[in-house]
């Protein structure tokens, strides 16, 4: 019920417009740069990478957003000391960016060389593996914060 | 914890083994109980619901033929399959009972998601006709349930499935490595 009241926001245009596309322009940014470290001539507009062999415009779904929203619903729903609820959010958050940041460029790479395996790992491949890094990320985090509840 | 990681690992492997190659048989179970559910709706009625592959068709008397894609509503099993193989003694009595009613409920959503995505379609995606037979507020209510559903929700629910099914003893046990500072 969290993770729908978290996820509705992102519908309205004030919040994509403002939020959201933002965000993903930035991570964008950021994608195309690890990419030339990687050697591929690539260009960046706005939520789009594109380069001679492939193009990507990663959309809401594929900015790690609604994994992080996840993690902060799930977070919110343990009974954790609010000093540790933050933590778990900044530092999954980061971890889901990482994550989310290798699921980019990767899938850039696969669009380059492999596009016929380019809408499972997509679709499902990527999508299973950033929820994956959540709940872990979240596993982990919440068998501590039970301590420093207990405690 | 490394054998955990492996374990989910391959439970993945095979989850998506199953999603990839089992979608055209589950459609075809999936698709008469949707269909029951969506013919509950007056313009719905007498809808017909064809498994095509990893997608459904959908017609009827009164509504013209769309397709939807079932195969990314239900992607879901391979966290699903995940998670559970990280489940010791999974293939014990009762984990076994577990698992069954667990992958139950999850094919129920599945049920769900296929109506809620073949409104969602009618409801936005045609143009004048959907204009004609769904209010802004419906337009709006479709498209937020498919979205939420999609843009993790389904992955919660596999989440949920796992933790009502494996129990807070799994739970731990999934997350336990080396024994923390914590509590040292």
């Amino acid at each position: 019920m969290l993770l729908a009241l978290f996820e509705i926001p992102l519908l309205l245009d004030p919040v994509d417009r403002t939020v959201i596309r933002p965000f993903t322009a930035g991570i964008a940014a950021v994608s195309g740069a690890t990419l030339h470290l990687f050697g591929e001539v690539v260009r960046v507009e706005g939520t789009v990478i594109s380069g001679s062999c492939f193009a990507v415009d990663i959309k809401n779904g594929c900015n790690g957003v609604e994994a992080t929203l996840f993690v902060i619903a799930a977070v919110l729903a343990f009974p954790a000391t609010w000093r540790s609820r933050v933590a778990a959010v900044v530092i999954g958050g980061l971890i889901l960016q990482i994550a989310n940041l290798i699921r980019v460029v990767t899938l850039y790479l696969i669009g380059c060389h492999r596009r016929t395996w380019f809408e499972s790992f997509h679709l499902a491949v990527w999508q299973s593996i950033i929820f994956a890094v959540a709940i872990g990320f979240f596993l982990i985090w919440s068998r501590r914060a039970k301590l420093v509840h207990a405690d | 914890m490394l054998t955990k990681v492996f374990r989910f690992a391959i439970g993945c492997a095979i989850g998506f083994l199953v999603w990839r190659y089992g979608t055209p048989i589950y459609a075809a179970a999936v698709a008469p109980l949707a269909r029951v559910f969506l013919s509950a709706s007056r313009l719905f009625a007498g809808t017909r619901l064809t498994p095509a592959g990893m997608n459904i068709e959908i017609s009827g008397p009164s509504i013209p033929p769309v397709r939807i894609p079932f195969s990314e509503l239900t992607y879901n099993v391979i966290l699903f399959f995940g998670l559970f193989a990280t489940v010791r003694g999974l293939f014990r009595d009762r984990s076994v009972i577990r698992f069954a009613l667990a992958a139950v409920v999850l094919a129920l959503t599945h049920v769900f998601a296929t109506v809620a995505d073949a409104v969602f379609v009618y409801a936005t995606r045609l143009g004048t006709w959907s204009n004609a037979h769904f209010s802004p507020f419906e337009q709006d209510f479709w498209t937020a349930a498919d979205y939420v559903y999609r843009i993790g929700g389904m992955f919660a629910i596999a989440f949920a499935c796992w933790v009502v099914a494996a129990g807070p003893a799994a739970l731990r046990s999934a997350s336990a490595g080396r024994p923390s500072r914590a509590r040292g």
